[in-house]
């Protein structure tokens, strides 16, 4: 068996065993459309935990808590259900750095909002020089397809 | 080319907004419009100054049921205008970034999207023009799929041959775990561009520790692209969050139409990075939070180890206000590759006026172009005018860094909300 058909089979068995078992167990919690308006909710880095506590359920709130890092390492928890950042985050709100195609990055299309530690604020050219030697897969997320790359290719220094 | 075609998006999508009032209930409205102008000087190749104004328009639109299950239209986009010398390579520039009907049934049991939207699920981060449904009709389980043209292709020979289409299946119960299997295929000019399987996880240990992560497997080269897994320690006001992540570039990167060519030759290389480290926060009263961050990179074969560090502070006041600083160090095997980092800034909320203010640092090992700091500068004003709707902010930045040299920048922007 070739190892495309073996990763068919693997997948659908285990796609059967997830559905069969979800079958015997209790149903999943519907999320509310939208987090009633609080403050500027969404424009702040918030803690969930403030208000709802250390609850597990029927969300672990303190999964989506905005620590200092929050814009570094959020995606481990977006990836897994985005209806939970859009409780309060329009999709627009991803743009800011999740975009096919920009001009401004995101620390200049918002300038004064200073305390979400945008990625790359101040004078970021020369520090990615450094950066991008040490570690490629952090520009790549952003930056690895054509359009997001036009960046990379503006002052003809990564050309397309 | 992109804005016409935004055209017809958005002509399209009309169709379905008028028949919206239709569907019952009441409706609402939210428009965001930010009008961004920005005001800076640069000298081009020849050596001639040129005074450069562009300025953008970030303009978003939502209609219909946006706060209750229903239908609802969503639209985003922004374009650019110059009012006086080339900024860019482009009179003008746009895009439009997503428009798309959404409709949510009354139970919440299932969700469909239909036109332009960003796709951010399991293994998969993509623009697409096409469908998205989402659904928790099966007790404990979450299944969704989607399937279109993607965006990001659309320069790549045209459309014809495109193809993208995804799912992911997750079962999970609140308070113990989540697990989930996503897929990911795309097609560029009827040929595979990326064919990606994932797994994501995350589990729920007693004392309050998690463990979530992520693996993804490349299924045109038949290595796995990317392990990321993280830890989170809880105890009192403290929490620590150690990680490890490991990348094959063979798989992780993408080679073909849809990689982008500064990582493309990279894709071809063979090399491999592991990352090591923890965050780790402490939070003394609820106003303070102190974090701190270790990176240890393994980059073999091209540069070897390397190290950073951060750490960082911010004190709020009041719910609005707040001081912050940071301070961190990259060290590479190499000179060249080591630098260090600080930044302090404030954010200072009077009500209806806000001041802002913010200085970076960067002071590097090996001089480049001659330079061996860069320093940047900014301060703002802003405050909501006549209405609360409607806020102007201004901004002036300095920048002497080993690319320009005492560069001064103005920005103003100007924002208005409407019911949101």
């Amino acid at each position: 068996m070739n190892q495309e058909k073996m990763v068919t089979v693997v997948g659908m068995l285990v796609l059967a065993s997830v559905l069969l078992a979800g079958c015997a167990l209790p149903e999943r919690y519907r999320l509310p459309v939208k987090h009633p308006p609080i403050y500027e909710l969404g424009e702040r880095r918030e803690f969930c935990t403030k208000c709802h506590g250390f609850k597990k359920q029927p969300i672990d709130f303190e999964r989506y808590n905005h620590t200092l890092l929050f814009t570094d390492s959020h995606r481990l928890v977006a990836y897994q259900d985005q209806r939970v950042c859009a409780l309060c985050h329009e999709q627009s709100f991803c743009n800011d750095c999740h975009v096919t195609h920009t001009e401004l990055k995101p620390s200049l299309k918002n300038e004064t909002e200073n305390y979400r530690r945008m990625q790359h604020r101040g004078e970021y050219l020369s520090r990615h020089r450094i950066d991008g030697r040490l570690d490629p897969t952090s520009c790549f997320r952003c930056h690895g397809n054509p359009q997001s790359a036009q960046t990379c290719a503006g002052a003809t220094c990564h050309g397309n | 080319m992109r804005l016409s075609r935004g055209v017809f998006h958005i002509c399209t999508l009309a169709a379905g907004l008028l028949s919206l009032p239709a569907v019952g209930g009441a409706v609402d409205l939210g428009i965001t419009s930010d009008t961004i102008v920005r005001h800076l000087e640069r000298d081009d190749r020849n050596g001639i100054s040129r005074s450069l104004l562009p300025a953008y328009e970030f303009f978003r639109f939502d209609y219909g049921k946006l706060r209750t299950p229903g239908l609802s239209l969503h639209a985003y986009g922004w374009g650019r205008v110059n009012l006086e010398d080339n900024y860019y390579n482009h009179t003008t520039a746009g895009e439009l970034l997503y428009a798309y009907l959404e409709y949510l049934d009354p139970a919440r049991d299932y969700q469909l999207r239909l036109g332009r939207q960003y796709i951010f699920e399991g293994v998969t981060k993509e623009s697409i023009d096409g469908v998205y449904g989402k659904t928790d009709l099966i007790p404990s389980v979450t299944v969704s799929a989607y399937s279109g043209f993607p965006v990001n292709l659309d320069d790549t020979n045209g459309r014809s041959g495109d193809l993208i289409a995804g799912c992911r299946v997750a079962q999970g119960i609140p308070g113990y775990y989540d697990i989930a299997v996503s897929y990911k295929n795309v097609r560029n000019d009827g040929k595979a561009d990326e064919e990606l399987l994932g797994t994501d996880v995350t589990l729920m240990l007693p004392g309050n520790i998690t463990v979530l992560g992520h693996s993804t497997r490349n299924l045109l080269t038949g290595g796995w692209g990317e392990h990321s897994y993280e830890l989170r320690v809880p105890f009192r006001s403290f929490e620590v969050r150690p990680f490890y992540q490991h990348y094959e570039y063979d798989s992780f990167l993408n080679k073909n139409a849809g990689g982008s060519s500064p990582f493309r030759f990279l894709a071809t290389s063979g090399d491999e990075m592991t990352v090591v480290g923890s965050e780790a926060f402490w939070y003394p009263v609820e106003s303070i939070e102190v974090g701190a961050r270790y990176k240890h990179y393994e980059y073999d074969p091209r540069f070897g180890r390397s190290n950073m560090y951060t750490v960082l502070a911010t004190v709020r006041r009041q719910i609005f206000s707040e001081v912050g600083a940071e301070f961190g160090r990259v060290e590479g095997d190499l000179s060249e590759n080591r630098y260090y980092y600080g930044r302090a800034y404030i954010y200072a909320d009077f009500r209806r006026l806000f001041v802002t203010g913010d200085v970076v640092y960067a002071r590097y090992d090996e001089a480049i172009y001659r330079k061996d700091g860069a320093l940047f500068a900014s301060v703002g004003l802003g405050g909501k005018v006549l209405d609360p709707s409607f806020k102007l902010k201004f901004s002036v930045d300095y920048s002497d860094d080993p690319y320009f040299d005492k560069d001064y920048r103005g920005t103003l922007v100007a924002s208005y909300s409407f019911g949101n």
